[in-house]
């Protein structure tokens, strides 16, 4: 994590700053004061759009809860025989449904907690409550 | 006769360097652990994919028949969603410390999870099963 160009990442982490000066043994520099991203939403601003989008990403949960239990999905994972390679594989299915419905929650926790840049945390918190949206569970409704 | 301090302090410098291109080796071995760990679950995902392409084609063999477009585009859509979700999560965590790089595959594994399910509904939706 030593490399100069670290801020141009996609991401950019709390607590990366700490890891930039290899581990605490090299002289800490001095700190520049970046200047504020005019992009970035306001304070109160900020909080409603966290408030809303965190508010998607349950809704977000409940369908995929109701997708993956939905009758037309629940067929599509079958125990098999019985024998250990079809006991691995209706595992490893049940894994994936619990990963689609985790999905959101952790998007929007990982997102939330680690972004640092107020604007690009807004920008990833949008991106995954459109790839989220359950629709297998609106396609049902329709 | 007094020691010249530069000369002193040279072999610390080589020593403090040495040790943060150690740690540095470490970490990336660590992060490729991590990335190779989360190749499997992703090519899980990717096999169930070929496989239901594969069971398509040959049902539509045994009908005398061939896959729609539309079939051809929700199949390879399914091939294609856990292989993008992970190289763009791996190249986009590719100089985040493991730990982070874990959190990041983790929540792409199971976005990637999500968006199979989109693709099957899709499929089923076209077919008629829903």
């Amino acid at each position: 994590m030593t490399d100069p160009d670290v801020d141009d990442e996609a991401l950019s982490w709390a607590g990366d700053d700490r890891l930039q000066v290899g581990g605490g043994t090299a002289p800490r520099p001095a700190r520049v004061r970046v200047p504020r991203d005019p992009a970035a939403p306001q304070g109160g601003l900020a909080l409603v759009l966290l408030g809303v989008l965190g508010g998607i990403a349950l809704l977000e949960t409940l369908g995929w809860i109701r997708s993956v239990t939905s009758a037309t999905m629940a067929a599509t994972v079958t125990g098999g025989t019985g024998d250990p390679v079809s006991a691995a594989g209706y595992a490893v299915n049940v894994i994936g449904r619990i990963a689609a419905v985790a999905a959101a929650p952790l998007w929007f926790v990982l997102a939330a907690w680690r972004i640092r840049t107020p604007s690009r945390r807004v920008a990833w918190l949008l991106l995954g409550a459109v790839v989220l949206v359950p629709w297998p569970a609106l396609l049902g409704l329709l | 006769m007094s020691a010249d301090p530069g000369t002193a302090a040279e072999p610390r410098r080589s020593d403090a360097a040495a040790e943060a291109a150690e740690r540095r080796a470490r970490r990336r071995l660590a992060s490729l652990a991590v990335a190779l760990a989360f190749l499997l679950a992703f090519l899980w995902e990717l096999l169930g994919a070929v496989s239901n392409l594969l069971a398509w084609l040959g049902f539509a063999a045994v009908v005398h028949s061939s896959l729609s477009a539309f079939a051809w585009v929700v199949l390879a859509a399914g091939i294609a969603v856990p292989v993008l979700t992970y190289g763009a999560t791996v190249w986009l965590g590719r100089r985040q410390a493991p730990g982070r790089l874990a959190l990041m595959l983790l929540v792409a594994f199971c976005a990637s999870q999500a968006l199979t399910l989109t693709v099957l509904a899709v499929f089923q939706r076209g077919i008629g099963v829903r």
